[in-house]
């Protein structure tokens, strides 16, 4: 697995190199579409991508590494980055799943309030656990639509085990924005929507009870 | 919608050549079954949850958090006390490496020949240079562990996954995966050889250590996902089924049929 990747990242390199007027310089897909096949193996990787990951795994690192900040002020960094960086309207709306149109505009509102609330809150429970950890990126993908999957691995400090990583990203006017993160193949997103609609499903089918249990996590 | 899910599902397995008529032949079968099992859920990229054992199981995963909480984590911890990671690790990389012979032919029945060919060399050199299995240096050269079991094998063969079964102290799996833990067990020569040659006991220590490595990988992992879920039962579940899927799919991004996450605003 790992050698025609290097061979691919050793050719993109060349081609890069070889092409750069016609590769760096161009941020639109279709000029570099219109250029030789040769530089369509590049150009299946998304760079600005791939930069929007890796800076934002070096702002989560610069602040979780840092040994001065308190608990509080590293969930004010985090909520800013998931501001920055996440498309939580479209997460949110995803785990509600079929629900979503059974809520009211208030409950909508509460709900996403919530939920935004809640991911903060569960996430920071594990700031501690960071112990040096890198992320290295290994490439990405055009998925459907406008989507790009960025591919990465979670290198941990000394031994043990990778942690695999897809960032699934949404261009949204002109900004990416993470819309799911896929852990070894689990999507969060898709856990987080069978949690809630089991929630709703054993409470009756009443988004309610979803609301309910979110306002208790507080 | 759930059937041309299947298709797509099985259309990659088609793809890898492995047994493909026996996949055909199944297709039809796991499309009817589909549509006459109630009591499931379906999730967005075709992996069908099928729990009629709900109540059951529900019962049966409070009594494994007790268990956990009260045993098998306190005893963990004690474990991580004394036992330096590096030294959990190896331990983890040699039985894995012990593993090697029900890996490889499972890969062979799979028709996966270059997952054979894979775990024959990790196997040589991790034995060889890796001071018996202690070390993973195949994978630091590129040639990355590659999970296998005789359920991701009746998985290529079509096999559905059946209802969802949560096992007292095991956890979670399927009726499929189930049986494919059976057959994995006894199929392992290195258990054969042990039992033919009287020392049933070091096959006993084998399995205790298995399951003691194999909780000790997992316990941060569940821990976080108990409280990041608000019905852990369930988020357990959906995350056993995804799992599965990747290993099935050998994680490769080709064949992953991500989930589709609508664009709200158009």
């Amino acid at each position: 697995m790992r050698i025609p990747y290097q061979l691919l990242l050793t050719g993109s390199a060349l081609l890069a190199i070889g092409s750069a007027p016609a590769f760096s310089f161009s941020n639109h897909h279709n000029d570099v579409l219109r250029e030789p096949s040769y530089i369509r193996v590049s150009d299946a990787r998304d760079e600005d991508a791939e930069k929007f990951v890796d800076m934002m795994a070096s702002d989560a690192i610069t602040f979780l590494g840092n040994a001065d900040l308190s608990d509080t002020d590293k969930e004010k960094h985090f909520s800013e980055l998931l501001n920055r960086s996440f498309d939580m309207a479209t997460i949110g709306r995803f785990a509600l799943g079929k629900y979503w149109r059974l809520a009211s505009p208030e409950q909508r509102d509460e709900y996403q309030k919530l939920f935004r609330e809640m991911i903060v809150e569960v996430y920071s429970r594990r700031f501690g656990e960071y112990d040096g950890q890198n992320l290295d990126i290994r490439g990405s993908r055009a998925g459907q639509k406008d989507d790009v999957t960025v591919n990465s691995v979670i290198v941990p400090q000394g031994s043990g085990q990778d942690v695999k990583v897809d960032w699934r990203l949404r261009k949204k006017n002109g900004q990416y924005k993470v819309i799911d993160v896929v852990v070894e193949g689990v999507s969060m997103a898709l856990t987080q929507r069978s949690d809630f609609s089991s929630v709703i499903q054993r409470g009756g089918g009443e988004v309610s009870v979803l609301i309910e249990h979110l306002r208790e996590i507080k | 919608m759930r059937f041309w899910n299947y298709i797509i599902m099985n259309n990659s397995i088609l793809k890898f050549g492995k047994l493909s008529t026996l996949t055909v032949a199944t297709l039809s079968v796991l499309a009817l079954n589909a549509c006459a099992t109630q009591n499931q859920s379906v999730m967005d990229d075709g992996v069908v949850i099928s729990d009629p054992l709900e109540d059951t199981n529900r019962a049966v995963f409070k009594f494994n958090e007790v268990v956990d909480d009260n045993i098998i984590h306190p005893a963990i911890k004690g474990y991580r006390f004394v036992v330096p990671k590096e030294v959990r690790n190896s331990l983890g990389n040699f039985l894995r490496n012990l593993r090697s012979p029900v890996i490889f032919a499972n890969q062979v029945l799979q028709g996966d020949i270059e997952g054979a060919g894979n775990v024959l060399l990790r196997t040589a050199i991790n034995t060889f240079t890796g001071f018996g299995g202690l070390f993973d240096f195949a994978a630091k050269e590129g040639m990355p562990h590659e999970s296998e079991d005789f359920g991701q094998t009746l998985a290529t063969w079509g096999l559905d996954n059946g209802p969802y079964l949560v096992v007292p102290l095991l956890g979670p799996s399927t009726a499929r995966d189930s049986v494919g833990y059976i057959v994995d067990a006894y199929a392992d020569p290195l258990r054969w050889y042990l039992f033919d040659s009287g020392q049933e006991h070091l096959s006993y220590q084998r399995t205790g250590l298995n399951y003691l490595n194999v909780r000790d990988n997992l316990m941060d992992v569940l821990e976080d996902l108990r409280r990041s879920s608000i019905d852990y039962y369930a988020s357990t579940r959906s995350i056993y089924y995804q799992r599965r899927d990747a290993l099935i799919r050998d994680e490769n991004p080709d064949d992953a049929v991500a989930v589709s996450i609508p664009d709200y605003d158009e």
